[in-house]
């Protein structure tokens, strides 16, 4: 395994709206980035602002912030989506983006095809996914429904396996938005020892959340985000007695 | 930890995408089948649909242009089974990355991948046509001579000059939304002046015939599978057009391959 890296250096990040009319105006509210014009060209959004940070090996990051502070602009940043529009970013290591569990399956396939699908969707090869696939069905329990259409099954049941299939994988760099789900109540324990494994395995982790028990849980470290701007890095104890301190502040209660 | 330049960038996208074949065939092989499930037929649909426009034109304008059936048959299906792969990898590149936006959105995928997927998939659906092709051929008894032979690197000459205006389109799709309108209003008219049911040596016709690039375009293909080889200056060109078209894709892919995913 290489030396898992990532470093970012004054990334800015302006979404262009096109066809907006809006004018933007000096204040902002208490959500989103900064609303920008530049003097020709479109209105922007300005998600991310001189943001610079360096995460090693071994580093476990929570992204805490009000909706729209640039939580999941950063991790889209960060899995290399998005280029920035000022600074630079270097990763190193392979990533591997969890930011919809079930991205890229299809309800018109079988449950053995969407293991392929899933993993494909992950960068890798379909023998990849075949070298795994007894390992993925069997911890599944799906049973014979893997033979059957996706459209077959309850949602939980198509959660289940996206989860399987995900967490069958090894990456160096492992970003994630919100809790990734496992299923119901039964295939909890089993699911949460599973996903324990698969986050030790990665070389760094980046989880967003607005949940400060997911945060605690995962992360040694937390960068506060607002308005598009890293405004602290602590531990989680500092940064969320600041965090409640200003939520208290701008959400009246 | 590397600091790439668009231009490295851009050719790392471009061998990335080639070297994951193994997604792109397999998503693109999937959405052949997807297209076609609970038909019966598959995509022989598409052979059958196909040879349902093949025989209708056939019959009309045989008759409308006063030709021999067994002559005329030949000449319209080769020229509609080009037709067809040219104008569908046109239509459908101007919304390849609209398509898709959602992956583009949270994955770094190479997006040369996409346009690998569209060409291949469109290849397949090719081969499904030639079967009604070989069949035409044969009824008309059309005997392919050795010149045939050259009807092959036509299509490779005529691939390597779609993918580079399949780039651009897909370029341009993705941020002008009147680009996909605009290719889909243009290429009923562009099949209309090009010698598809007509034949180039129709009086009258046959200057616009010539100054019509997608006519030789077609020609690479249809011409060898009718005993004609394209004059050698056509080649030069298309081959010279190929590798200017290619050098202008790749500059547009590294001045603009880190915006595509800010305009979906």
């Amino acid at each position: 395994m290489t030396m898992a890296a990532i470093e970012l250096r004054d990334v800015t990040v302006r979404f262009p709206v096109y066809g907006s009319e809006a004018s933007p105006t000096a204040g902002s509210g208490a959500v989103g980035g900064v609303i920008g014009r530049a003097r020709r060209g479109p209105v922007y959004v300005e998600a991310l602002r001189s943001v610079s940070l360096r995460l090693d090996r071994g580093d476990r990051v929570g992204l805490v912030g009000h909706n729209g502070c640039g939580k999941s602009t950063l991790l889209r940043v960060m899995a290399g989506v998005y280029a920035p529009c000022l600074g630079s970013v270097h990763v190193r290591g392979r990533v591997l983006s969890l930011f919809e569990p079930m991205l890229g399956m299809s309800l018109d396939c079988s449950g053995r095809d969407n293991i392929v699908l899933r993993a494909i969707y992950m960068g890798l090869t379909p023998r990849d996914a075949l070298v795994r696939m007894d390992e993925i069905a069997e911890f599944s329990e799906l049973g014979d429904y893997l033979d059957l259409p996706l459209k077959t099954y309850s949602l939980g049941m198509q959660v289940r396996l996206a989860f399987a299939v995900v967490t069958a994988f090894d990456a160096e760099v492992l970003l994630l938005d919100e809790q990734l789900v496992a299923g119901d109540a039964a295939f909890a324990e089993k699911a949460e020892r599973r996903l324990k494994a698969f986050l030790d395995r990665a070389g760094i982790v980046v989880q967003a959340s607005h949940s400060e028990r997911l945060i605690r849980e995962t992360c040694d470290r937390v960068v506060l985000l607002e308005h598009g701007r890293v405004s602290l890095v602590g531990t989680p104890d500092e940064v969320f007695e600041r965090y409640r301190a200003g939520a208290g502040a701008t959400y009246a209660g | 930890m590397r600091a790439a330049s668009p231009l490295a960038a851009a050719l790392r996208d471009l061998a990335d995408g080639a070297r994951q074949w193994p997604q792109w065939f397999t998503l693109g092989n999937l959405e052949i089948k997807l297209r076609f499930r609970r038909t019966g037929l598959g995509p022989v649909w598409t052979s059958l649909s196909f040879a349902i426009l093949v025989a209708a034109l056939g019959a009309v304008y045989a008759r409308v242009l006063g030709l021999a059936v067994r002559d005329y048959l030949p000449y319209l299906a080769l020229g509609l089974f080009v037709w067809t792969f040219l104008s569908t990898v046109l239509l459908e590149a101007c919304d390849v990355f609209g398509q898709a936006a959602h992956t583009l959105k949270q994955l770094n995928v190479p997006k040369s991948a996409f346009l690998y997927r569209l060409l291949w998939r469109n290849l397949v659906l090719l081969a499904f046509n030639a079967l009604v092709v070989a069949i035409v051929l044969l009824a008309c008894r059309t005997r392919p001579s050795a010149t045939a032979l050259l009807a092959l690197p036509g299509l490779a000459l005529l691939i390597v000059n779609l993918f580079w205006i399949a780039f651009l389109l897909a370029l341009a799709g993705a941020r002008f939304w009147a680009v996909g309108r605009g290719v889909q209003a243009a290429l009923p008219i562009a099949m209309l002046v090009t010698p598809i049911l007509w034949r180039p040596s129709l009086p009258g016709l046959r200057a616009l015939a010539q100054a019509n690039p997608i006519y030789h375009a077609v020609e690479l293909v249809r011409g060898p599978l009718l005993g004609r080889a394209p004059p050698i200056a056509i080649w030069v060109a298309a081959a010279f057009t190929a590798l200017a078209g290619v050098t202008l894709a790749f500059a547009a892919l590294a001045r603009w391959r880190g915006r595509i995913a800010y305009w979906l």
